[in-house]
């Protein structure tokens, strides 16, 4: 049933491509999007992690033709409950199966695609444990929480020829779009120089006192392979200022504004060679990433990105590159600056090179499943840019200049910095193989 | 033989160390409760390091109560203070309800003490015994009606009834507090004049100000618009038999991620000295050394001064709660000196003697395994695999050991 069903997409793609489509812009039309498409056609989706950015990114999904979300999965009840209305309201039945387990939904569910939105803590896991179920993946960034977990999703992906979507959706976007391209064909010279300024601090929560598991809430399963600690209240989104989990601001917006900045340097590939920072965690309470941090990568070809919260740098948030003919500066909103006006105009001329170009992110993934061409952030890409924020985590702890081997992912001659490319995990849990 | 002695040494003399810290810090006398959760300001932080710089002392033991929070259901933060000598006032919001107002009032006619710090001194306009608990008060709508301004001009206390606001202050910039009152017990053998780190300079207060003691004031400079008197910053009011320190530097800001007008030598120094003051009637903490000068400003950035002793009293007592300093302290020990192999054995030390020690906290013990074991060696194995047998331990033992595989 499954090889079928992957075997019509390939075939629809041969059709798509038989009708003259630009090779990386698969009309979406073309696909079904509006147009009368037999259930059997439809690509079938899982959601596991369903909190509200796993519910946010599902909803671009249920509002496609051609999508069919056929079952949700949460450690917590109350999150699975809200998927599981949004998904039957939007079909009009009550279809939609619910799992609390993750290995029960992968055991019992026959689908093409996942959707994951979980803590970064549990990303290398899952990640892995879909991909060698053979299923195409939309996953929420960063990649992993360790730069290992992070290079175990790539080999998985890569080993189970899978389509992956990296959530890191400012590429999908007109202005960072323009942007790189521009800085990629030389619109601003030869760049030097890259700030990537990404959000203050975090939040504050202080200190919890220890309290009832919420009813519904597997508190074990949600902590995983990390320590076991009390339930103090830290829960959806929050437990990103908790470093078992997450590093912060930091991690959390690697993947968009490095993702960017690396896009525009034709660096997404690669990784930097050296890495030296600083940061600053709260000392009082339970959150402890860093908050102020200030760090810079840098590049075989010279090339520094200097990464920090948006308060130490004039540009704020954001990635600005620096050229030897200007300055050209994206961030949301829509924004893109230049040191001159004129530079935003240029076009790409006949010998330009062209950015792969994608108008809506979530298309762009069921397009690609259907065309098993590779999706605008595939998972290596993920890796190398959330890889440049876990280097300057690994940068802040120990406080020393890094010399880093992009190729091998090792740290050179730094046996203590390398303990830290990955986290021991808990029994029973284990790193995947 | 003497081999023998000195290693012997080696394992004896932190053991010692550990031991006097332990049986020389007395159980703290005074019981004080820190009320917080509502305020204009970052109460989650300040609360904590208000709580760690008295715990530091080795004479305060510090309850946090946290109320609801603003327009919550305020009727249940009923609080008994009778189990307490002091009480901090960290809150500036929604009212209390009328059984912990009485009781907070009869807690300080009956000879409590009390410290107002910052914004606390914003909360409760229209509670006359709140205003006459702290003296001076202002913004929300506080006037003339709500008492005089209280300043100092050419050294005479000056109680003005004129019309008017009641609060204000211009941007943060540093500025001398200078001592008024050098004989009161929490000023005596404080520098006459010191430089406070960049800080808001509260203006134009007004109250009721009876039986008020200004103890120190600064002057509000016309350049950062200012009222060009002398502002009290501390102050000190009976009520009843209850004793009140009153500071109004210290600002916690809602944005900021630190606040360094907290890290200041002179807030921190005379905060433990007018709370201890509040509680007993007297001071018996000695001047600590190196406090700022009129020019120069000190900060101690994890809330006192660090040494190893004190990094291994506060490891050894941490629990959840409690700030984190200590072992960010220890960090940056780390980084700062690692290309030093004899201050990193020290450190290396330290934090086996704590894994090691029968009365060191398993709080204390779980961070060091978790957040230090990147940086150990191998002669951390046998004491991660011994602590891997305390069923409370085993699962950060096992981390620590993994991370050295």
């Amino acid at each position: 049933m499954k090889e079928n069903r992957r075997d019509f997409l390939r075939k629809a793609t041969l059709v798509a491509a038989g009708i003259g489509l630009s090779p990386t812009i698969i009309k979406a039309s073309s696909l079904g999007r509006g147009g009368h498409i037999a259930p059997s056609d439809k690509i079938t989706m899982i959601l596991i992690g369903s909190g509200g950015q796993g519910r946010g990114d599902m909803m671009d999904f249920l509002r496609m033709n051609d999508v069919r979300v056929i079952a949700v999965c949460d450690v917590d009840d109350a999150q699975s409950a809200r998927a599981k209305k949004m998904v039957d309201d939007t079909y009009g039945n009550s279809d939609c199966r619910v799992y609390k387990d993750y290995r029960e939904i992968l055991e019992k569910e026959d689908t093409d695609t996942a959707l994951l939105a979980l803590p970064d803590h549990w990303h290398a896991i899952i990640g892995c444990a879909v991909a060698n179920k053979k299923i195409d993946i939309y996953g929420e960034k960063p990649l992993a929480r360790t730069i290992a977990g992070g290079r175990a999703i790539v080999e998985a992906v890569k080993k189970n020829n899978l389509i992956w979507q990296m959530g890191s959706w400012q590429r999908s976007q007109a202005n960072f779009h323009k942007g790189a391209e521009l800085v990629y064909n030389g619109a601003i010279g030869k760049i030097n120089y890259v700030e990537v300024g990404l959000p203050d601090g975090g939040h504050y929560v202080g200190n919890p006192p220890a309290m009832p598991v919420p009813e519904g809430l597997d508190w074990n399963m949600w902590l995983g392979p990390a320590q076991k600690v009390p339930f103090r209240g830290v829960l959806h989104f929050h437990w990103r200022w908790i470093m078992d989990y997450s590093g912060g601001q930091l991690t959390d917006w690697a993947g968009h504004h490095i993702d960017i900045a690396h896009w525009g340097l034709g660096l997404d590939r690669s990784g930097p060679v050296q890495v030296e920072g600083s940061g600053r965690s709260n000392p009082d309470g339970i959150y402890n990433v860093p908050i102020e941090y200030d760090f810079t990568c840098t590049y075989a070809n010279g090339i520094k990105i200097r990464v920090a919260n948006q308060s130490k740098l004039k540009t704020g948030m954001g990635t600005c590159w620096y050229g030897s003919d200007g300055w050209l500066h994206v961030d949301r909103g829509g924004k893109i600056e230049a040191s001159n006006p004129d530079i935003l105009n240029e076009k790409i001329g006949r010998n330009g090179k062209p950015l792969y170009k994608s108008d809506d992110h979530s298309r762009n993934f069921i397009d690609c499943v259907r065309s098993r061409k590779e999706t605008i952030t595939p998972a290596d890409i993920g890796h190398r840019s959330i890889s440049v924020g876990l280097l300057g985590e690994i940068a802040i702890i120990t406080g020393q200049k890094l010399s880093w081997d992009p190729d091998k992912e090792v740290f050179i001659n730094n046996d203590m910095a390398n303990r830290l490319l990955k986290r021991p995990y808990r029994a029973p849990w284990k790193f995947p193989a | 033989m003497k081999k023998i002695k000195i290693k012997s040494m080696q394992v004896i003399i932190p053991f010692l160390i550990a031991l006097c810290l332990f049986s020389c810090s007395k159980r703290p006398d005074i019981d004080a409760l820190l009320i917080t959760g509502q305020n204009n300001h970052k109460w989650q932080g300040s609360n904590v390091v208000i709580k760690s710089i008295l715990e530091n002392t080795g004479i305060f033991k510090v309850d946090v109560a946290q109320s609801p929070g603003q327009g919550r259901d305020m009727s249940k933060f009923i609080i008994d203070f009778s189990p307490y000598n002091l009480v901090i006032l960290d809150y500036n919001g929604d009212e209390w309800p009328d059984e912990t107002k009485k009781n907070f009032v009869s807690f300080v006619e009956t000879g409590g003490g009390v410290v107002v710090y910052h914004a606390a001194n914003n909360a409760f306009p229209g509670w006359k015994e709140y205003n006459e608990i702290t003296g001076l008060g202002g913004w929300d709508k506080r006037d003339e009606n709500s008492g005089p301004y209280v300043y100092v001009k050419d050294g005479e206390v000056v109680r003005d009834d004129s019309q008017g606001r009641g609060g204000s202050h211009g941007p943060q910039h540093e500025f001398v507090v200078e001592t008024f009152n050098p004989d009161h017990p929490i000023m005596k053998g404080l520098p006459d004049k010191w430089l406070h780190v960049k800080d808001e300079l509260y203006s134009q207060l007004r109250g009721p100000g009876k039986n008020m003691e200004i103890l120190a004031t600064a002057y509000a400079d016309e350049k950062y618009k200012g009222t060009g008197r002398n502002e009290p910053i501390l102050l000190t009011v009976r009520y009843g038999q209850g004793r009140i320190f009153h500071t109004v530097i210290g600002h916690a800001g809602g944005k900021e991620m630190f606040y360094p007008a907290m890290e200041c030598a002179g807030f921190i120094t005379t905060l433990q000295r007018g709370a201890e003051w509040a509680a007993t009637g007297k001071v018996t903490q000695k001047v600590p050394e190196g406090l700022p000068t009129d020019t120069e400003t000190v900060r101690w950035e994890y809330y006192e001064k660090m040494d190893m002793d004190i990094i291994r009293a506060r490891i050894s007592d941490y629990e959840v709660g409690k700030t984190n300093n200590c072992f960010i302290a220890l960090k940056d020990m780390f980084k700062e000196n690692i290309d030093d192999p004899e201050k990193i054995e020290e450190y290396h030390n330290l934090i086996l003697d704590i894994l090691q020690s029968r009365k060191a906290s398993k709080e204390g013990k779980k961070i060091l395994m978790k957040d230090f074991s990147w940086m150990a060696n191998e002669s951390y194995i046998p004491v991660y695999k011994d602590l891997s047998a305390d069923e409370d331990l085993k699962n950060e033992a096992l981390y620590a050991l993994e991370m050295l595989d």
